[in-house]
């Protein structure tokens, strides 16, 4: 099973890294990157249900590169009402993608890995009608060090990480290059604090979507991963609000 | 008999001179007092209104003014006499903060209920390139479609925010403009004084008291004192 499964993702992934090899050279890898998800299907068979953001994250690792995708379970979960009758089915589903999670884990046990970063919290912010630009937010937890390097999507123009901070009644905006991420802290994308900008979007968001981006970040050794996260869109804060 | 005759030579008798010089310096004392020893000022002054946002009233905050609307017409203050007006400053692509703000704002209309048709809120644009024509109208309307936008380039915005002690400033990096500008609102009466300035962190319900308030409290008219402060 397992050999049979990691042929697969080999095979998938030499697809994948030869779109990379390509694409990189270009924008054009903007609007590549759900060839991502080719390389986990694994992750990918739950059934999508209702939006909650205060989850943490499934991680699922493709064997020997160390190459990670990280899926939301945001769009995972299913509402209060539709577990009573789905119990069983939603029980016996978690049971057996953690033990394939837990398989995909010992096939990558390498020493050439490199760490694991965790998404948790990701959401994104419903646009109001005249507004094409909106503020993603999640927490990003590394077990050790780590830099984000870039953002990409294919919903905007432009995706940046920013920093907003609110002094005197003045609201400042502050454009990072890159962030550091540490092993020891979670770096929170949150309200009031940094947030990803995205600009010129290509369509409106509109509360109960689910979004895409791609993270690409440097370990600790200076390999580059990439990183495709899901975000659900709220119009309304964790404080309820609009 | 010597100091006699030069009061005489004066014309006013001495003690008419005193107590003239008495009340003057009474009233002398009695001005600096209240200019300088901010106690005294305000156990003379009407009771204050209890706010959740800062009293403005004595700042001499705001003043006359005329932009134009989204779609072009010019707008003057002088149109909302009889209204209390909040002004707030903000842009379309602004991620959180004006959002949130006029979420807020529309809540606290909604609040206030049949006296909501007294409050007209104005969202200032600090984004003069960007905030153009229908989508910036359309953007502000959709929290509420009584809000009016409201814009200017550099030269009106500029003397309009400094008359609100509000700051904003928009920066081009790689040509992503990064704005930055003052989150307050600020609350205006029916006879056009700024009353009140709202904190960004104000709840609607607590928007909407200090609406109540500022709706129902006497005008603030004390000509005496602002003449003096002058």
């Amino acid at each position: 099973m397992c050999q049979l499964w990691s042929s697969v993702t080999n095979f998938a992934r030499d697809i994948v890294s030869r779109l990379e090899v390509k694409l990189d050279e270009g924008p054009v890898w903007r609007g590549s990157n759900s060839s991502l998800w080719g390389a986990v299907p694994i992750c990918r068979d739950r059934p999508f249900g209702s939006l909650d953001r205060h989850d943490n994250a499934t991680i699922c690792r493709t064997p020997e590169t160390g190459e990670r995708t990280i899926i939301n379970p945001d769009i995972h979960r299913q509402s209060p009402g539709d577990l009573d009758d789905a119990h069983g089915r939603e029980q016996a589903h978690v049971k057996y993608s953690w033990m394939i999670a837990g398989l995909c884990m010992l096939l990558a046990r390498s020493p050439l890995l490199a760490a694991e970063l965790r998404v948790s919290n990701a959401w994104v912010r419903a646009t109001v009608a005249g507004q094409n630009s909106a503020a993603a937010y999640m927490t990003l937890k590394s077990d050790e060090e780590a830099e984000l390097v870039e953002v990409t999507t294919d919903i905007a123009g432009r995706a940046s990480i920013h920093e907003m901070s609110m002094r005197d009644g003045m609201m400042r905006m502050r454009r990072l290059d890159r962030v550091k991420l540490s092993a020891s802290r979670p770096f929170v994308l949150s309200e009031g604090g940094y947030h990803i900008m995205l600009e010129e979007l290509r369509a409106p968001l509109v509360a109960g979507r689910v979004v895409h981006l791609t993270l690409r970040f440097l370990d600790a050794r200076r390999a580059r991963h990439s990183i495709y996260v899901a975000l659900p869109v709220h119009a309304e804060n964790a404080r309820g609000e609009r | 008999m010597q100091w006699r005759s030069v009061t005489n030579v004066m014309g006013i008798s001495w003690n008419s001179l005193a107590v003239a010089v008495a009340v003057l310096g009474a009233l002398v004392l009695g001005l600096v007092a209240y200019r300088y020893l901010p106690g005294v000022g305000r156990a003379l002054a009407p009771s204050p209104l209890s706010l959740h946002g800062t009293d403005v009233s004595d700042q001499d905050l705001g003043g006359p003014f005329s932009l134009a609307e989204a779609s072009g017409r010019t707008i003057s203050l002088k149109e909302f006499e009889g209204k209390a007006v909040i002004v707030t400053f903000g842009y379309t692509h602004c991620p959180e903060a004006c959002p949130t703000t006029l979420a807020r704002l529309a809540k606290a209309r909604r609040l206030l209920g049949s006296e909501g048709r007294n409050l007209q809120v104005l969202f200032v644009s600090v984004d003069y390139k960007r905030d153009a024509g229908e989508p910036f109208g359309t953007f502000v309307r959709t929290f509420d479609p009584s809000f009016l936008a409201l814009r200017g380039d550099d030269a009106e915005l500029r003397p309009f925010a400094n008359s609100f002690r509000a700051q904003y400033r928009v920066m081009e990096i790689e040509g992503e403009p990064l704005v930055d500008h003052t989150v307050d609102s600020y609350l205006i009466d029916a006879s056009g004084h700024v009353r009140v300035r709202l904190p960004y962190q104000l709840s609607a319900a607590d928007i909407a008291d200090d609406v109540r308030i500022i709706l129902s409290a006497p005008a603030y008219c004390s000509p005496w004192t602002s003449f003096f402060r002058r």
